[in-house]
């Protein structure tokens, strides 16, 4: 521990001399004092500091390695420095506290400040009435007490913060690369169900996107529906595939595709017509006109024109789907003999 | 569907692999060669209708899956099936389907090609480009129709 000890310390007085040591009312001595000062007669602060267990304090004696954050300009009295620093500290402590309720915590409420005002001349009388040699153990134990109840006071004033910055912070958490998920107040903080609380935003926010791509799924709510409605709507959808290659197979034996030229229609207008504009409508007038203008292939345009309605629509219908299934396969034989037409009349072309 | 969609789903729509446009024009040009390969062999022989529907079903999936690459997960699993000696079989991770924590997952696990080896999350997103792709399949192939009908026309 002691060359931990050693790299905190000079950490403490650069931590110390960023504001004014002057305001603090620390010099180097006065904090070798306070940190050798062995806890002789219990004060209030320090029965205060006594309450929280060692692994927390260990913890906060570990981490205070960390010190990523830039020192706040102390715009108030140096006090309220110091307790922003512990509170920072206390983030990695606990997990609900979060550096942003820190400013809200200096800014919001002067007459809690003033409580804690309370204590740190308490401290700072302490050390100025003794002058003890200093001590790795006394080091530790007085930095700890010191940031434990800073901490400790810091624990209680950002629960007591408000909510609405937990929501905020948990939003912008979750578009960090760096999965950052805050604690909501009241919820446990371990790193399973931070974890579980994680993913389960994840998957409601795929549920989300999947509500939008599915029509009608705005209106329902509920997972367990949504899903529902999802699982028709692909059904739906590899139904039709299942039909419009049905369809080919019927058509197709008399196709002779040139591909150049459906390359060159397809770059054209038929199928920009299609991708840009609307989806349904700009193409169903074509497919009439299409099916008005070739009574030499009256079936399978009756397939379209049942189509057309059903698949206009759009919104899941599953009913409309299976009728004009139920339709072309009783058409089957007819298709046969269309195709069979189709081939007479292309020879006849 | 674009414009529905175009409020909401910016970011797909940047990502060229799940753009639909640039989907629907490599799908429809690689079904079309298909079909095409198709006809040129099976001129002679009246092949029965069935086989016929299931080779196009067949093509149209194949092509569906190369035209969207192997970015997507369910895309390789298709193209794992068609082709199993390109790509390596991966190492499958079984997610436990028959415990059935949640039975319209496991639905839409059997839904989408290659959804057992997903978690839910996973899962989720490729059914969303699932869907996708399955609309821009759909378009166009009645447009196919349309258009070769119209040619053969002329």
């Amino acid at each position: 521990m002691e060359p931990q000890l050693e790299a905190t310390q000079p950490q403490f007085r650069s931590v110390l001399s960023g504001p004014d040591a002057g305001e603090l009312g620390f010099g180097f001595d006065e904090i070798h004092g306070l940190i050798s000062n062995p806890p002789e007669a219990p004060s209030s602060s320090f029965t205060a500091l006594l309450e929280l267990p060692p692994p927390q304090a260990v913890e906060l004696l570990v981490n205070e390695d960390f010190p990523a954050k830039p020192m706040p300009p102390p715009i108030f009295p140096s006090n309220i420095a110091l307790i922003d620093r512990a509170s920072k500290f206390s983030v990695f402590a606990s997990a609900d506290n979060s550096s942003e309720k820190t400013p809200i915590l200096s800014a919001s409420s002067p007459m809690k400040l003033d409580s804690v005002k309370r204590e740190p001349p308490d401290s700072d009388s302490r050390p100025n009435s003794s002058s003890p040699p200093v001590s790795t153990q006394g080091l530790k134990s007085g930095k700890r007490k010191q940031e434990e109840k800073k901490v400790k006071v810091t624990n209680k004033k950002s629960k007591k913060a408000a909510a609405a910055a937990n929501d905020s912070s948990e939003e912008s958490g979750d578009k960090l690369p760096f999965v950052h998920v805050r604690a909501r107040r009241g919820q446990a903080t371990d790193r399973h169900s931070l974890a579980e609380r994680a993913r389960r935003e994840k998957i409601n926010a795929r549920m989300k996107l999947l509500q939008e791509l599915v029509p009608g799924c705005n209106k329902i709510s509920g997972t367990a529906m949504v899903l529902d409605e999802i699982i028709n709507h692909v059904q739906a959808l590899q139904r039709q595939v299942e039909i419009l290659s049905m369809r080919l197979a019927a058509v197709n034996p008399r196709i002779d595709f040139n591909i150049d030229d459906i390359l060159a229609a397809e770059s054209g207008s038929s199928i920009d017509n299609s991708y840009m504009g609307m989806f349904a409508p700009s193409m169903w007038p074509e497919l009439q006109l299409e099916g008005n203008r070739q009574h030499q292939y009256p079936q399978p345009w009756q397939f379209a024109g049942l189509h057309h309605p059903s698949l206009a629509k759009e919104e899941a219908d599953t009913p409309n789907f299976i009728t004009p299934e139920n339709s072309l396969i009783s058409y089957d034989s007819p298709a046969n003999s269309a195709s069979l037409h189709s081939s007479q009349l292309k020879m006849e072309l | 569907m674009e414009k529905r969609s175009a409020g909401t789903m910016k970011k797909k729509k940047k990502n060229p692999h799940t753009n639909p446009n640039f989907i629907k024009i490599r799908f429809a040009i690689k079904f079309l060669r298909a079909i095409n390969r198709l006809n040129t062999t099976n001129t002679s022989r009246s092949v029965d209708k069935y086989r016929r529907y299931h080779t196009i079903r067949a093509a149209a999936c194949a092509s569906m899956a190369s035209a969207v690459g192997p970015t997507r997960a369910w895309s390789r699993a298709l193209l794992r099936t068609r082709s199993p000696h390109r790509f390596l079989a991966n190492s499958r991770k079984i997610v436990a389907v028959a415990g059935g924590g949640n039975p319209r997952e496991n639905h839409l696990r059997r839904l989408v090609p290659g959804g057992d080896a997903m978690d839910s999350c996973g899962l989720l997103k490729e059914t969303v480009h699932y869907i996708n792709c399955l609309r821009a399949q759909i378009v166009p192939r009645i447009e196919e129709v349309v258009s070769t009908q119209a040619q053969n026309c002329t």
